[in-house]
C-alpha cells in the first residue's frame, strides 16, 4: 500500500496541468485535448479509489469475518447458491466464496507488491552498478538479464517451485528476482547518460566518493522511470502467482490465493459458476486498477507519451 | 547477415551455461531427486542402489561436467519418473506445442492488425474505446481464469444444453483418432484463449504505431496532393507502421511460450507446458533441465528469425 499510493496521488495535478498547457498549442481543438486529459486523468483517479478499496477491502475484511467461515470444511453447506448467509454461495467442501476471498486478497496482494519492492530494489541495485562502474561486472548483469529473458518466466518458476515447495517468503524473492530484467536495462542507460554529464564529472572533481555519487546524484535521477514501471511490475507480479498457485505449485493449499481458488472450480463451474467467477474477476480488477494507476502515472511523467 | 545471425545464435551459448548452472545447483541442494521412490516400502538399501544408478553419489561438479558434455552430443538423459528418454519426451510434445502457438499466433495477428487500426482511425470515437475496453480485458485476465469460462460456457453449458458444443479438453477424441477433423475442433478454444492473451499488445501497439506513422509530414503531403484517404491509409501508411510490429514477435516469444504452458494445463492440451507441469510436481530433473535449455534455444532461434524476416521486409534496418 505504502508503494502504490504516495506515487499514485500526485498524479493526478500534473497530468492535468500538462493537458491544460498542451492544449493551447494544439493542433486539434482545445476542448477535446482538455477532455483527453480529463479522461487520462479521471482513469488514474478511479484506478486509485479502486485499489484503495480492494485494499481496505483485504485488510479490514478478515478482522470483521470469521476465520473459519473461510478456512474450515463444512460439507453440511457444500456448494451453495448465494443467499443471505453466503453472499458469494459456498465452494466444493462448504467453505464461504466472500471469505475465502477476502483472506485471499490478504495473501496475493502483499505477495504481489513486496515482489514488486524487490523488483524495483534489484533492478536499481543492478542497473545502477552496470551502468556507473561498466566493464566485466556490466557484462556479467547484462548477459543474466538476457539470459533470464530469453526463457518464460513461468518455465523457471515451474523448475525452482520444483524443487523448493516454495512458502510465501520464497515466492516473493524468486518473483522479484525473475522481474528485474527490463528494468535494470532503463537505468542502465539512463545511469551512463548521467555519468558523463559535467554535474557529475564536477562532483567527481570535488573529490566524492564512488558510493557517494550513486547515492545522492545518481539514484535520485534514475527514480522517475522506476516509478513508472512499478505499477506494470505489480501487476504482472499478480499474475505470475495467480497463475503459478492455480498449476498447484505456487503457495499451497490450507492457504487460500486467488490463484489456487481456481485450481478446482473447473470441476463444479457449471453447477455454481461464481466459484470460478469470483477469484478471476478479483484479479482482473485489481490488475486493472493498477494499469490505470500506472497509466496515469506515465501520463505525468514522461511529457512525450502526453499527445 | 550470415555473421549477425550466426552470432546471435552464439550468444545463448554462454546464457544456456548461466541458467544450467544455476538450475542445477538449486536442483542437487534443494531437491531430492529420488523423492518420487519415497513411497510404499522403500529401504535405506534400497535408496543406496537408486542413488549409486542414478550417478548421485558422485560429486557436483562432475555430474555437471558430464552433463553439459551430453548435452551437446544431443544426449538429455532419461526421465527419473518413467525411464524414457528426454528427447523422445521432447520430441513426442513439442509439435503440439508448436500446433498450438502457430495457430493462437495467426488469430493474434488476423484479428489484432485490423483491431488496432481501426482503433487508430477512429481514435477517440465509440469503436475505439470498445476496442481499448477490451484489450484492457485481455491484458489483465488470468489466462487460466478466460480458459475456464470458456469451457463452461462454449463446452460445458451448450453440452447441458443440447447446442453444439466445443470439447473441453484434450488433443483429440479417442474414437476417432487424431483426424485432421478431430484436432481441429479441440485446438478452436485453446488457440482461441492463448490468442486473446496476446491481442492486447498487438492492438496497442499497432495503434500507436499508425496514430504516430499518420501524423508525419509525407502523410499531410499526400492528403494535400489530394490522394484519396483510403489509399493514404493503406498504401501510406499502413506499411510502414506494421513493420516495427515485426519487433514486438520477437520480444513476445517467451510470454506466448509462457502463455501455451497454462492454456495446455487448462485445456489437457498434450505440449511441452504440461510436460513440464506433470515433471515439476514430481522433481524429475533431468526433463525439466532438458526442456529450459530447449525452451531457451527454441526462444533464441525464432526470435532471430523474427529479426532476419524484420531486414527482408525492411531494407532500411541493417544489422551488423
Amino acid at each position: 500500500m505504502k508503494a502504490v499510493k504516495p506515487g499514485a496521488e500526485p498524479a493526478a495535478e500534473p497530468a492535468a496541468g500538462a493537458g491544460a498547457g498542451a492544449g493551447a498549442t494544439a493542433v486539434n481543438s482545445p476542448g477535446s485535448r482538455a477532455w483527453r486529459a480529463f479522461f487520462r486523468n479521471r482513469l488514474a483517479i478511479i484506478g486509485s479509489v479502486m485499489l484503495i478499496l480492494i485494499l481496505a477491502a483485504v485488510i479490514v475484511g478478515p478482522m470483521l469475518v470469521p476465520r473459519d467461515l473461510a478456512l474450515r470444511p463444512a460439507p453440511r453447506n457444500m456448494l451453495q447458491a448465494p443467499s443471505s448467509q453466503h453472499i458469494l454461495g459456498t465452494d466444493e467442501v462448504g467453505r464461504d466464496v466472500a471469505a475465502r476471498l477476502l483472506y485471499a486478497g490478504r495473501v496475493s496482494i502483499p505477495v504481489s507488491l513486496s515482489a514488486m519492492v524487490v523488483a524495483l530494489l534489484a533492478a536499481s541495485l543492478i542497473g545502477i552498478t552496470s551502468g556507473y562502474f561498466g566493464g566485466w561486472l556490466d557484462t556479467l548483469f547484462m548477459r543474466t538479464a538476457d539470459a533470464l529473458l530469453s526463457i518464460p518466466t513461468i518455465f523457471l518458476l515451474l523448475t525452482i517451485a520444483a524443487v523448493m515447495r516454495p512458502n510465501v517468503t520464497v515466492l516473493v524473492l524468486v518473483i522479484g528476482l525473475l522481474s528485474w530484467m527490463d528494468l535494470a536495462r532503463i537505468v542502465r542507460v539512463q545511469t551512463i547518460a548521467l555519468s558523463k554529464r559535467e554535474q557529475i564529472e564536477g562532483v567527481r572533481a570535488l573529490g566524492a566518493k564512488n558510493w557517494r555519487i550513486l547515492l545522492r546524484h545518481i539514484l535520485p535521477n534514475v527514480q522517475g522511470p522506476l516509478l513508472v514501471a512499478a505499477p506494470l511490475v505489480a501487476g504482472r507480479a499478480l499474475l505470475t502467482e495467480s497463475a503459478l498457485s492455480y498449476l498447484g505449485l505456487g503457495i499451497q493449499a490450507p492457504t487460500p490465493t486467488w490463484g489456487n481458488m481456481l485450481n478446482q472450480a473447473q470441476q463444479f463451474a457449471l453447477s455454481t459458476p461464481l466459484l470460478a467467477v469470483a477469484p478471476g474477476l478479483a484479479i482482473m480488477v485489481t490488475v486493472i486498477a493498477i494499469i490505470f494507476i500506472g497509466d496515469g502515472l506515465r501520463d505525468a511523467f514522461d511529457p512525450r507519451r502526453a499527445g | 547477415m550470415l555473421i549477425f545471425v550466426l552470432r546471435r545464435l552464439l550468444s545463448i551459448v554462454p546464457l544456456l551455461f548461466i541458467i544450467s548452472l544455476v538450475t542445477f545447483i538449486l536442483l542437487q541442494y534443494m531437491g531430492n531427486p529420488l523423492s518420487f521412490y519415497l513411497q510404499g516400502n522403500v529401504t535405506a538399501a534400497d535408496l543406496e542402489r537408486l542413488t549409486k544408478q542414478f550417478g548421485l553419489d558422485r560429486p557436483v561438479i562432475v555430474r555437471f561436467g558430464e552433463w553439459l558434455l551430453n548435452i551437446a552430443t544431443g544426449d538429455f538423459g532419461a526421465s527419473l519418473v518413467s525411464g524414457r528418454k528426454v528427447t523422445e519426451l521432447i520430441a513426442y510434445h513439442f509439435p503440439n506445442t508448436l500446433l498450438l502457438m502457430g495457430t493462437a499466433f495467426a488469430i493474434t495477428i488476423v484479428l489484432g492488425i485490423p483491431l488496432g487500426v481501426i482503433s487508430a482511425v477512429r481514435r477517440n470515437k465509440g469503436a475505439d474505446y470498445a476496442i481499448t475496453t477490451m484489450s484492457i480485458i485481455s491484458f489483465s485476465a488470468p489466462t487460466f481464469w478466460t480458459g475456464i469460462l470458456a469451457i463452461v460456457v462454449f463446452s460445458l453449458w451448450t453440452r447441458q444444453r443440447g447446442l453444439p458444443y466445443l470439447p473441453s479438453g484434450g488433443m483429440y477424441d479417442f474414437i476417432d483418432g487424431p483426424t485432421v477433423a478431430s484436432i481441429a475442433r479441440h485446438l478452436i478454444l485453446p488457440a482461441s484463449i492463448l490468442a486473446f492473451s496476446m491481442l492486447a499488445r498487438y492492438i496497442r501497439y499497432v495503434r500507436s504505431s499508425l496514430i504516430d506513422v499518420l501524423s508525419q509530414d509525407y502523410i499531410r503531403t499526400a492528403r494535400a496532393k489530394g490522394v484519396p484517404e483510403r489509399r493514404v491509409l493503406y498504401k501510406h501508411g499502413m506499411k510502414n507502421s506494421l513493420l516495427p510490429v515485426v519487433t514486438i514477435i520477437a520480444v513476445d516469444m517467451p510470454q506466448l511460450m509462457g502463455g501455451s504452458l497454462i492454456t495446455e494445463q487448462v485445456f489437457s492440451w498434450p505440449g511441452m507446458g504440461r510436460l513440464m507441469v506433470d515433471h515439476a510436481g514430481r522433481a524429475d530433473f533431468p526433463v525439466l533441465m532438458g526442456i529450459l535449455v530447449f525452451v531457451a534455444v527454441i526462444v533464441t532461434v525464432l526470435t532471430v528469425v523474427a529479426d532476419v524476416v524484420y531486414t527482408l521486409i525492411d531494407p532500411r534496418v541493417e544489422y551488423q
